[in-house]
């Protein structure tokens, strides 16, 4: 309903616009507001709208016409996507050093951030702090056991283990 | 017929991307020392005190400066000794970074990441 409210203000903006400034057109009533058949000048600022316009209009009146006639201009959007093809085409003659350059210089950045992180936590340069050991032997503590580990603290549990 | 704009608005595209693959955010630049050690200080007292599926926040200095300790699990090792995950989120400067992380308590009372049999920390960056 948005879309079609904001379609329909369009619409209507335009076509006060439109003789202001000279353009020939014809506003026509379709089931939900106006639908301005313009001059070739809009119609080509449209995203090309254009050509199947007129069948589209009757097309758009029969079914909910703004909705209709928007989803009709990205049908115009599709055809000037052929020209973004072109130019994605001639964005994949880029160099590929530029490209590799670039993945270097992300990877860089990921490794400094990483560098960081660790740097963060304590980690870098602090090997000997650091607990070593098999992660994979982590297992879950219930939750009651871990209430009470809060609760009455943890010394007593460490390295001897299962004082509790 | 192409729009004179497109081509603009294309390259402003490739500009900003272009920006965000060459400077990642990287928020520990822009910490000072103070807030190291609040950012320490709050994850020590996540890790001994905070039941898993809560957070602690702290803030630093400028405002927008600090960052959340949520402890997600404990865990316990095949030694007896317990271990505690957490995800911690720092943000300064407009730049963030999220990982998760396991600290290990020592026979000392501290917390202390853990680290592998191979050396490498038990960290995932998310």
């Amino acid at each position: 309903m948005r879309l079609r409210s904001l379609t329909t203000h369009i619409m209507r903006t335009t076509a006060i616009a439109l003789p202001l400034l000279g353009a020939p057109f014809t506003v026509k009533m379709v089931d939900h507001g106006l639908k301005v058949a313009p001059a070739q000048a809009w119609a080509e600022s449209d995203h090309g709208n254009g050509g199947g316009h007129d069948s589209g209009g009757d097309h758009g009146g029969s079914s909910g016409g703004s909705d209709h006639s928007s989803s009709s201009g990205g049908g115009g959007d599709h055809s000037s996507s052929g020209g973004h093809d072109d130019h994605s085409n001639s964005g994949g003659s880029h160099d590929a050093s530029q490209d590799q350059s670039r993945d270097q210089n992300q990877s860089h950045d990921q490794d400094r951030l990483a560098q960081d992180r660790d740097s963060w936590l304590g980690v870098s340069g602090q090997s000997s702090s650091a607990q070593t050991s098999n992660s994979g032997s982590l297992t879950p503590v219930p939750q009651d056991e871990e209430r009470q580990l809060i609760e009455h603290g943890w010394a007593g549990d460490d390295a001897q283990g299962n004082s509790r | 017929m192409r729009q004179p704009w497109a081509g603009l608005v294309a390259a402003g595209l490739l500009v900003g991307c272009a920006t965000v693959q060459a400077s990642p955010p990287n928020p520990f630049d822009h910490l000072s020392d103070a807030d190291r050690s609040l950012a320490r200080t709050t994850r020590e007292k996540a890790l001994e005190s905070s039941p898993s599926g809560t957070a602690v926040q702290w803030t630093g200095t400028p405002p927008g400066t600090g960052g959340t300790i949520a402890v997600l699990a404990t865990l316990r090792r095949a030694d007896g000794s317990y271990c505690r995950s957490f995800r911690e989120t720092v943000r300064a400067d407009s730049a963030s970074d999220s990982f998760e992380a396991v600290f290990c308590r020592t026979a000392a009372g501290a917390w202390s990441p853990e680290v592998d049999k191979g050396g490498v920390v038990a960290i995932q960056q998310r």
